[in-house]
């Protein structure tokens, strides 16, 4: 058989319009903090353990910002501001400052207990939004010692979400809470330089993420098939597709439920993905993540597709030697290509943020714009996780996580040069600085819903996107 | 439609809008609350917890708050924060500077009365007085000497001629004299009637014999009883003596004062008592004749309560392991304190003394005492000063106070026990039996705290509340609707000696255990309705915890009496086994009835009974009176079914149909003027006000039967009963006589069950708004068949009706017919209280699932699913759990008493005397006492449950008497037949199994894997992917539970940087936390094999 299908080959003249693609180098970390493989996993840890270690690898990045910024001439109202080592040093009418991590008391929290209490525990999560307009959520400072309400202005004008860790400057009031005047991120992380790319080339990678696949909307089979066709260079005679040297896909591949009737809808789903997957293989290759919707852990962080979750045929491909060509990674994962870090995830971590900061409106209007759900506001969102130095601040408190003790994987040692989330409403992008550091953000749209694929010109991080519509 | 229905007169109940929203799985078929006090939510809770403790009345989002850096200093500058913190401010405020008591008149609400005697000074001949404790309206603490009052008895004047001969009266004082210790001070010759029958109007005299020493009362008391007074042979044969009654009882009664009432102390009618000759610690000490003060009835002005000054503490012992902590070796390393103003939004107290250092809690005071002796005196000393009127806590009459006042006397603090009003009176400890009718034998603790209530809300909670479980964690879920974090007393220890981290924790959880109380104070607004039921039935508020229901229909008796120159006979209490006929109950035509059932309802039956023949002591007759005075048959006097004789009220109005009248017209009024209240606390007390008055109204009945009683008399109790049975038959009558196909209605009606004081009636219709029409007018019908006022009323129709057997029953409870109100069932929960959860839950969705949803499949569908479930091992375990108290000693073995040994081999600690045991039952073939085990064992162990147990022993019954009805006994039974359970022994041991290789089996066919191979055997090879897919999803679920329960456990502890403790197994989710770790490791692990 082999035989005849080598013949066949040969006697196949060559396509002389063939062209050969662009080759992105893909470098693989030492130490991939994000891996748990699931025979390494040990469930008997509590969440405290996350918290303490976060706080205190977070502590001293900043203490050295707070020092610097409030130094000991700093005054307020005439007095001395003094550092406080905890939170419950505080003493009234005298102004200080203190580190701690910050926990979020909010009304539509999902909460277990009241669930299994009212008998309505399994029921799917339809929460939208945790946070209560009539403002009863509160905002609290916390450490080993013990936790103390933040009020005033900043308070209700910064988005906080629980898990960050930060210092607090200002007086407390009335007993127990504590007014806050100015506040302090983590020290700057940082960042490997930005490598130099004297090649005259214009090599790019292609972003995109939410294909979704199912077995009702036929649609997006069809998106899929269009996107195929694009990548493979076949519907339009575009010179540039062969400068694409790689697939990013970030999450939520397939959208098929797994319950009682059985994984049959999934292994469809599986099977439409694993096609696309090894059609698009032959002319590029992928890097693909998994989502909150992918089969694969459902706490984060999210380990690779299992190839038994393919067809056999598919298997080899999952094998360490093709990892150049077909790389599943976890979720969030760190890439570098070609001397750039590109630091991505799903989308989780944005998407439960939003939850603590805009509040649910019916028609997803509000008379605040500040409140409002837009690609903006996520970039916001976006460069908040990248001051707060935590990829995602609210694991475990709303985001179901790995019980990770002594470690957090989700804590940034350093800043990525690019840093895309999955996953999201629609296509954003924001250059950001932080103190002279820069990082490229690009807010990843769902295609299916969008049709938007993002592409990435490696050597000017500049973006382009390409749409696909039926 | 609904206004159609309603019945001239009635008014919506206050509050029933608002509906408490009880938690945990307690509140199921197992427990309601079977109290006479409702629960309505009082606003100023609502406002406390909305508020918290956070910075202002307004909103934290600040609008008030400047953006300036500076102004918002100035604004933080304020001197609230400073007190809060660093001063110890807590005392109460002087008195003005200017007070006189020329000039200055007191009021104050009077909280406990005592008998005392002034030494050294005689008022009206007596040196006996009443002390009154109180509050004015500013808050001042007072102590109030009323003088000169004398107790007295009476007894009938002899018939001998001479014995209203006033020198010959002179001579009797003396020879009482000689014989009662000089203490009788005059007797005088009064007219009275005796309480006791009716034998015309006449009046009859009766010595008034009053003594300067109130307790000699008792003494001459018996001796007129018992004939020992010789003088003229007057009273040889011994007589009945009248008004038997407590000393300040009777000076309350013949004061017109009431518990918890109002007094003013005219100015210039009382004295300050000298500084030198004060005993107590109040800021005023007076002194004043019983003529001279002014007493108020709690209407309009006087209605209002006084700033109350109310603790709340609660007390942390560091015990030895497997020991309950004795006082005489055991430390008390912390007590926590929050104290309050009774109706102010947030305590203004909170602290906690602690033995050792303790880092800050915000918002709090932390003490610390580097011995136990210290931070005891200084406890003492802080009580003294923040002087609260009433203490309250959890359990602190049974421990806390015991364990305080035994724990100074080993620590020799001799100074401790002196923290009452009055400095020179110890605290001491008391035990006493308390027996009741209605709330059993119990034995307690008494401690007095003069001059200070006490109110333990576990007293309280258990006297009106009927629940599963009685522990502050099960309270509080119930009540307040949350969990607690619970450290188990056996950490306390070692977070003591840890370092001031950890006894911080300890302290937080001390000082949510002293808050605790006063939530639930506000929330079942314990303080308020029993303060009214203090002024409606008069008694001091301290009785009402103490004593039984009984002195409260005496004291209103007495009340009344004395205003009509009637005495009550001092009757000798003896048991008797004298039964009278109770309410009927008309036989149930058991069924399931798809069509509505209306119910009619005798609104307050026995009360109105009572009113309407006029029965009472006073109107009591007799065949020869009867005949005597030539009365006519129900024009003069009637005959009850019963055969009694009682007067009508044209020849005498009964006491205690006017008392009753009074208590409803009463109710009426504080319902109407509830219901144009706008201020929440005034609303509470009103509220309180209508529900004492409704309680007491019910227990005149009670008082009349209750055969080891102060006055019992079965003629009217009985007749009461048969009046009623009477009633309830007429009215079964009437209606399926009116209601019927020849009277051209379209179905014959049919009463399907009738009980006490309600009849439900089958109209035959299939339609709910023609049914509550009939409803409404049979019972309109009905009750013109009856006297005034006994009225019959609609309210409400079951529709759909689950009728099991008497006395239980369920149904969907409609009062309009657009929209049911809820599944209402009675005597279901008649689950013996050593059933699971699950058995309720069960029910609970089956009857859901069948009244509301009507759909008798899905009901037998979730039933099957929950048998699947529990032969399969997949039920939740907490809901599994059977708990029971152990007791010191049992006689045959007990499970949990086994268990409790075991468990003590086997971890060398396990629960102690008076701890619930959990257990759950196990497979196996050994007795079922050798079978009950530690579910948190079962969960580690991955131990099987007797499946069969469950079904048989504990679903089984209840399961089939609710379907049975509508599936028929047959098929219902059929559910529970199993054809095997496959019980997986566990552990194999011994014989050939020594032979057997362990080999893995394939995770689908679980046949034999050969080397290599895995995780499937090369047959299942090719469904590799759905298996995958199917354990991974397992995971999946398992870490979403996973991450959810153990973060909301974070959540709850309070911290996220410190470790989750908590012991609380009453807690919905704590087994399933464990379980949840306990499956994931598993399942992930069997992942890994891919």
């Amino acid at each position: 058989m082999d035989a005849l299908l080598q013949k066949f080959n040969e006697k196949r003249p060559d396509d002389p319009k063939a062209q050969k693609r662009i080759s992105v180098e893909e470098r693989e970390e030492d130490v991939n903090p994000f891996a748990l493989p699931t025979g390494s996993r040990n469930y008997n840890a509590q969440y405290y353990h996350m918290y303490e270690h976060r706080l205190r690898t977070m502590k001293n990045r900043v203490r050295k910002e707070c020092i610097e910024r409030w130094n000991d001439d700093f005054k307020l109202n005439g007095e001395p501001v003094v550092m406080k080592q905890k939170v419950l040093d505080i003493q009234a009418g005298q102004p200080c400052w203190a580190i701690g991590s910050i926990y979020c008391e909010m009304k539509y929290k999902p909460n277990i207990l009241e669930e299994v209490i009212n008998d309505t525990y399994g029921a799917p999560d339809l929460t939208k939004s945790y946070t209560d307009v009539e403002g009863t959520d509160e905002v609290m400072l916390e450490d080993e010692s013990g936790r103390v309400l933040l009020v005033g202005d900043y308070i209700s004008k910064t988005p906080f979400v629980t898990g960050t860790v930060i210092g607090v400057l200002g007086m407390e009031a009335e007993a127990g809470t504590f007014q806050v005047l100015d506040i302090c991120y983590p020290t700057p992380l940082p960042q490997s330089p930005l490598p130099k790319h004297d090649k005259h080339d214009n090599r790019k990678i292609a972003l995109i993420s939410g294909l979704n696949l199912n077995s009702t909307s036929p649609g997006r089979l069809l998106k899929l098939q269009l996107l195929q066709e694009f990548l493979l260079g076949r519907i339009c005679n575009d010179d540039e597709i062969i400068n694409i040297g790689k697939l990013v896909i970030l999450g939520d591949s397939v959208d098929a439920k797994v319950d009682e009737k059985g994984p049959g809808d999934m292994i469809n789903c599986l099977e439409e993905l694993g096609k696309f997957l090894s059609n698009i293989l032959q002319s590029i290759p992928i890097d693909l993540m998994p989502g909150m919707k992918d089969p694969t852990d459902k706490s984060l962080p999210q380990q690779p597709l299992h190839k038994a979750l393919f067809r056999d045929s598919l298997r080899p491909l999952f094998e360490e030697v093709n990892k150049q060509l077909f790389n599943v990674v976890t979720n969030p994962y760190c890439f570098t290509f070609e001397g750039l870090k590109l630091l991505a995830i799903a989308g989780q971590n944005i998407n439960d943020i939003c939850k603590y900061i805009i509040p649910y409106q019916e028609d997803g209007k509000s008379e605040d714009s500040q409140l409002e759900d837009t690609v903006d506001h996520r970039l916001d969102l976006m460069e908040c996780t990248m001051k707060w130095q935590n990829l995602a601040p609210t694991a475990p408190d709303t985001l179901w996580t790995y019980p990770y003790k002594d470690d957090d994987p989700f804590l940034l040692a350093e800043w990525p040069h690019i840093y895309a989330v999955g996953n999201q409403p629609d296509f954003g992008t924001r250059e950001l600085d932080l103190k002279g550091r820069r990082i490229k953000m690009i807010s990843v749209p769902e295609f299916s819903s969008t049709g938007k694929i993002v592409l990435l010109d490696i050597k000017t991080l500049e973006t382009e996107i390409v749409n696909i519509e039926l | 439609m609904v206004a159609d229905l309603k019945r001239p007169g009635e008014e919506e109940e206050y509050g029933s809008e608002k509906k408490l929203r009880l938690q945990s799985f307690d509140h199921g078929v197992g427990s309601e609350p079977v109290s006479h006090l409702e629960i309505v939510p009082s606003d100023s809770y609502a406002k406390h917890k909305s508020k918290g403790f956070k910075a202002d009345e307004s909103d934290i989002r600040g609008s008030q708050q400047a953006s300036l850096f500076e102004e918002q200093l100035s604004l933080m500058d304020h001197k609230e924060a400073e007190v809060g913190e660093h001063k110890e401010k807590y005392g109460r405020d002087p008195l003005p500077k200017d007070f006189n008591p020329e000039t200055h008149e007191i009021s104050f609400q009077q909280l406990e009365a005592e008998q005392s005697t002034l030494p050294f000074s005689k008022d009206e001949g007596t040196s006996t007085i009443v002390r009154f404790f109180g509050v004015t309206k500013d808050g001042h603490s007072i102590l109030c000497n009323v003088t000169g009052f004398k107790h007295y008895l009476y007894v009938p004047v002899p018939s001998a001629p001479e014995a209203q001969d006033p020198n010959e009266v002179a001579s009797f004082t003396k020879y009482l004299n000689e014989n009662f210790e000089n203490s009788v001070d005059r007797i005088d010759i009064v007219s009275k009637q005796s309480i006791w029958g009716y034998e015309g109007e006449s009046m009859l005299p009766f010595y008034q014999v009053f003594v300067t020493n109130p307790n000699t009362v008792n003494k001459m008391r018996t001796a007129f009883e018992k004939g020992y007074l010789s003088h003229k042979s007057w009273f040889s044969a011994g007589t009945t003596t009248y008004d038997n009654i407590a000393f300040t009882l009777r000076m309350m009664i013949d004061c017109g004062i009431s518990g918890m009432s109002w007094i003013t102390l005219p100015k210039g009618e009382y004295q300050l008592v000298p500084e030198h000759e004060r005993v107590s610690t109040c800021q005023l000490e007076v002194t004043i004749n019983y003529r001279k003060l002014v007493s108020h009835p709690a209407e309009n002005e006087w209605s209002q309560a006084s700033p109350l000054r109310i603790l709340s503490f609660d007390i942390e012992c560091s015990g030895r392991p497997g020991i309950f902590p004795e006082p005489e070796t055991d430390p008390v390393i912390q007590i926590a304190n929050v104290m309050s103003v009774a109706g102010a939004k947030k305590p203004f107290i909170r602290n906690v003394f602690t033995v050792d250092t303790c880092s800050p809690i915000t918002g709090s005071q932390i003490y610390s005492h580097a011995t136990e002796e210290e931070m005891l005196k200084h406890w003492r000393d802080f009580v003294v000063a923040a002087d609260p009127d009433i203490i309250i806590g959890y359990n602190t009459s049974n421990f806390d106070f015991p364990y305080l006042i035994n724990r100074a006397k080993a620590l020799k603090v001799e100074s401790f026990p002196y923290f009452g009003r009055l400095f020179n009176v110890k605290q001491e400890i008391t035990s006493s039996v308390f027996s009741s009718k209605a709330y059993g034998t119990k034995e307690s603790k008494n401690i007095n705290i003069d001059g200070r209530l006490q109110l333990d809300l576990l007293q309280f909670i258990q006297r009106e509340y009927k629940l599963r479980s009685y522990t502050l964690n099960a309270v509080s879920a119930h009540f307040l609707g949350e969990q607690k974090e619970d450290v188990h007393h056996s950490i306390i220890t070692s977070l003591q000696k840890g370092d001031s981290e950890t006894r911080r924790r300890l302290a937080v959880y001390c000082l949510k255990d002293a808050y605790l109380p006063l939530r639930l104070m506000e929330k079942l607004m314990a303080l308020v309705n029993y303060t009214e039921m203090a002024r409606v039935t008069g008694v001091p508020f301290s009785y009402l915890l103490s004593r039984g229901q009984q002195i409260k229909v005496i004291s209103q008796l007495f009340r009344k009496c004395l205003q009509i120159d009637t005495v009550i006979p001092n009757m000798q209490s003896q048991a008797s086994d004298e039964q009278y006929e109770g309410a009927t109950v008309i036989e149930p035509i058991r069924g399931y009835y798809d069509i509505p059932i209306a119910t009619l309802d005798f609104s307050s039956l026995y009360p109105s009974i009572m009113m309407a023949h006029n029965l009472c002591y006073t109107t009591l007759t007799s065949k020869s009176t009867v005949e005597k005075f030539n009365m006519k048959l129900d024009e003069d006097y009637i005959m009850t079914p019963n055969g009694d004789y009682f007067v009508t009220s044209k020849v005498r109005r009964g006491i205690l149909p006017t008392i009753l009248e009074e208590l409803i017209g009463a109710r009426k009024r504080a319902k109407k003027d509830l219901k144009n209240e706008t201020e929440p606390f005034r609303k509470d007390v009103l509220n309180g006000r209508q529900l004492a008055l409704k309680v007491s109204a019910n227990s005149v009945y009670g008082f009349t039967g209750a055969t080891v009683g102060k006055l019992p008399c079965l003629a009217i109790s009985s007749s009461v009963t048969s009046f009623g049975r009477n009633m309830i038959m007429l009215t079964k009558q009437a209606v399926e006589e009116k209601y019927s196909i020849k009277n051209g209605f379209k179905h014959d009606s049919l009463v399907v069950y009738g009980d006490t004081d309600s009849v439900m009636v089958k109209f035959g219709t299939t339609d709910l708004k023609e049914a509550m029409k009939l409803g409404a007018e049979a019972a309109a019908y009905v009750s013109t068949l009856f006297k005034h006022p006994i009225n019959l009323e609609f309210e409400k129709a079951y529709f759909p009706y689950l009728l099991i057997n008497k006395k239980r029953y369920a149904g969907l409870f409609w009062t309009n017919p657009d929209k049911y109100d809820k599944i209402d069932q009675k005597g279901l929960a008649s689950v013996r209280r050593d059933s699971c959860p699950l058995v309720s839950i069960v029910m609970n969705k089956v009857l859901k699932k069948i009244l509301i949803e009507r759909n008798v499949e899905g009901a037998l569908g979730f039933v099957k699913e929950i048998i699947d479930d529990i032969l399969h091992n997949k039920a939740d375990i907490s809901k599994l759990i059977i708990s029971k108290t152990l007791a010191p000693n049992y006689t045959n073995p007990q499970p949990h008493a086994v268990l409790t040994e075991r468990m003590k081999k086997r971890d060398g600690v396990g629960p102690n005397v008076g701890d619930r045991v959990d257990y759950v039952v196990i497979a196996g073939n050994d007795k079922l006492y050798n079978r009950a085990e530690d579910p948190l064992y079962v969960l580690e162990h991955n131990m099987q449950i007797d499946s069969r147990y469950y079904l048989t022993n504990q679903l089984q019954n209840p399961i089939i008497s609710i379907v049975a009805p509508i599936l028929g006994e047959k098929q219902a039974n059929a559910m529970f037949v199993v054809k095997s359970i496959k019980i997986n022994t566990g552990n194999m041991k011994g014989g050939l199994m020594g032979f057997v290789k362990k080999v893995d089996s394939c995770k689908n066919c679980k046949g034999p894997l050969k080397k290599g191979e895995g995780p499937l055997c090369s047959n299942c090879q090719a469904k590799s992917g759905e298996l995958y897919i199917k354990a991974l999803y397992n995971v999946r679920d398992l870490e979403e539970k996973f991450g959810r329960l153990w973060t909301q456990c974070q959540r709850c502890a309070g911290s996220l940087h410190n470790e989750v403790l908590c012991s609380n197994k009453n807690c919905d989710i704590f087994y399933m936390r464990v379980k949840m770790k306990k499956e994931l490791q598993e399942n992930i692990e069997n992942l890994s094999k891919w």
